[in-house]
């Protein structure tokens, strides 16, 4: 069963083809990477996932259904959760009340205009169990623009996963973080519901080959080759494509923390 | 300050204040506390918009004049119910939200500035020209208005009257207000000021959000401009217009916005600026330019986070 299937899917702006006829299938419970060099199209086929960038040709389907037309907060409450390649949160909020909004939302009660927000228990238990979950239970009452990048990026997870999603997109989300914070974030998403579908743009390879069950490769909006991760590692067409080496360890060396990645936007 | 038993016993103290004050005030100052408490409820409406969802309005006036001409029109042709043409006036005010916000809640920052702008001036025009029906520039007087259907003269006739019913009204108005920002609905919408990417993300209609909020400040305001028609029985197209939204704007500025207690108090300084200003100076309007930019430049924040010396909307 596939979570997420793309076909055909493709981006124009005017003559530039950002992202060209991709067909692509995720499967329940992959971990699925998604690699390529800057520019390759990465993170504009998740903005098409995701629904905030309409795509010019093909369709995405959400298990059976065909979303190419739902409007992002749609897809949202169909399941498709994401976090930011810059971290995106509430930042005059507690870190509660981060995961409270999402949460209230998906317990359908974020119409109610009378009870007070901490009359909905059942919705503040929610957050609460989120937070230990995602390892943050101390810092429910700080304001989330305290938190360290590290943190910060726990608190999406958790803000994510507070919408049950099906499919959750995951936008280079090491990118800045110390070595120690990466493998604590490694951990993390381990330590996800097997059930749920990971999709992930990653550049670190290092996390990439540790975590993913499945790697796709994307070159000037193409897809280059699908396989396991040991397959892709030996792709002669990868290596060549991806830095015009035949050297597979210059390939996959860890990037320099903090460098400027994925040049799409 | 910030003792807790304070904050407690603060709002109850307040009210006693408040009901005590025709015993406390002269007939012409409990006249403008009452005006104080209508544009507080007005202003407080306007921190719905301003403070708490991030959409900055120049066309707060709209609900207030719409409703205050419905108000003033029921009472002139049909019966001067207090009851009655207050809900006339919330439901014209509503209505117009749903109309003129289904349009402004689509654009963003100065484009939804300038669109309300334009829909309190049409209003405004409307009101000025359309003579048969809103007695043109020389707006429409309006009789006394009763509590019971029938009743002779009655209750509202009095300042005294009219204060406790403003009083009454303006309770329960500002009840409401609080409920609505401190539910699930009032933390969406601060979600919306914070990041409206996020709330997108996580599966909030935000535009259907939006229009909810408009409405909701909107028949708050409407609900204002009733009482402030039934009061000054008298209604013209300046209600609806810009000075009107301006006022307002100032009142939630002042006051401090994202507070609800600080637009009233901002109500009730400029209110009171105004009146004993333009006793005492040929040129008020420029002492009180003058005076309102001192209070924003030396309490950015406002009254309300001056006072209280903490965040308001964490």
């Amino acid at each position: 069963m596939n979570v997420l299937t793309l076909e055909g899917l493709g981006k124009s702006y005017g003559s530039l083809v950002a992202v060209d006829a991709v067909d692509l299938a995720v499967a329940e419970g992959a971990r699925h990477a998604l690699i390529g060099p800057n520019g390759a199209g990465k993170t504009t086929l998740f903005d098409m996932v995701g629904g905030r960038t309409r795509p010019t040709r093909g369709r995405i389907l959400l298990g059976d259904a065909d979303i190419t037309r739902r409007t992002e907060h749609e897809r949202a409450r169909l399941g498709v959760a994401k976090t930011f390649q810059h971290s995106n949160l509430f930042d005059g909020l507690s870190v509660l009340d981060n995961v409270v909004m999402a949460v209230q939302r998906d317990a359908g009660v974020a119409r109610s205009p009378w009870r007070s927000v901490g009359a909905h228990r059942e919705v503040r238990e929610r957050a609460g169990e989120l937070l230990s979950r995602l390892g943050l239970p101390d810092r429910a009452g700080a304001s989330a623009g305290a938190l360290s990048h590290g943190e910060r990026r726990q608190l999406e997870v958790a803000v994510a996963l507070a919408t049950r999603p099906r499919l959750l997109l995951l936008d280079e989300p090491v990118a800045g973080m110390s070595p120690a914070e990466s493998s604590a974030f490694v951990e993390l998403v381990r330590g996800l519901p097997p059930e749920l579908t990971v999709l992930i743009i990653e550049h670190d390879m290092d996390v990439v080959f540790t975590l993913a069950t499945r790697v796709s490769v994307l070159h000037a909006g193409r897809l280059l080759e699908e396989g396991t991760p040991a397959e892709v590692r030996d792709s002669a067409t990868v290596q060549e494509a991806y830095l015009g080496t035949q050297d597979a360890d210059d390939i996959f060396l860890t990037p320099e923390p903090g460098a400027t990645r994925d040049g799409a936007r | 300050m910030n003792a807790p038993w304070v904050r407690r016993a603060l709002p109850a103290l307040v009210l006693v204040l408040l009901a005590a004050a025709p015993f406390l005030l002269n007939g012409f100052r409990l006249r403008l506390l009452t005006e104080v408490l209508i544009f507080g409820l007005l202003a407080a409406s306007l921190d719905l918009l301003v403070g708490y969802t991030g959409l900055t309005s120049l066309g707060h006036a709209l609900g207030f004049g719409v409703s205050a001409y419905a108000t003033g029109i029921v009472a002139t042709r049909l019966i001067a119910n207090a009851s009655l043409t207050l809900l006339a006036g919330v439901a014209a005010a509503v209505l117009v939200s749903l109309v003129t916000g289904a349009l402004a809640v689509r654009a963003r920052g100065v484009y939804f500035l300038m669109l309300t702008l334009a829909f309190g001036q049409l209003a405004f025009s409307l009101a000025d020209t359309w003579t048969p029906v809103t007695g043109g520039s020389n707006g429409l007087s309006l009789p006394v208005f009763q509590l019971v259907p029938g009743a002779e003269g009655g209750l509202l006739s009095g300042v005294v009257g009219f204060y406790y019913y403003t009083l009454v009204a303006f309770v329960l108005g500002y009840a409401a207000l609080r409920r609505v920002v401190s539910s699930p609905f009032g933390l969406a919408l601060v979600g919306i000021r914070e990041n409206e990417a996020r709330m997108r993300a996580v599966g909030y209609a935000v535009q259907g959000y939006k229009l909810a909020a408009y409405c909701t400040a909107g028949a708050l305001a409407g609900y204002a401009g009733a009482l402030y028609a039934q009061q000054q029985r008298f209604v013209s197209p300046g209600l609806a217009g810009f000075e009107t939204s301006a006022l307002a704007l100032v009142m939630v500025i002042i006051g401090g916005r994202g507070t609800l207690v600080g637009p009233v108090l901002g109500a009730g300084v400029v209110l009171l600026l105004r009146d004993e200003l333009s006793t005492r100076f040929e040129e008020w309007q420029l002492v009180l330019g003058v005076v309102f930019i001192a209070i924003v430049y030396f309490l950015p924040r406002g009254l309300a986070a001056a006072l209280r010396q903490r965040r308001a909307v964490a």
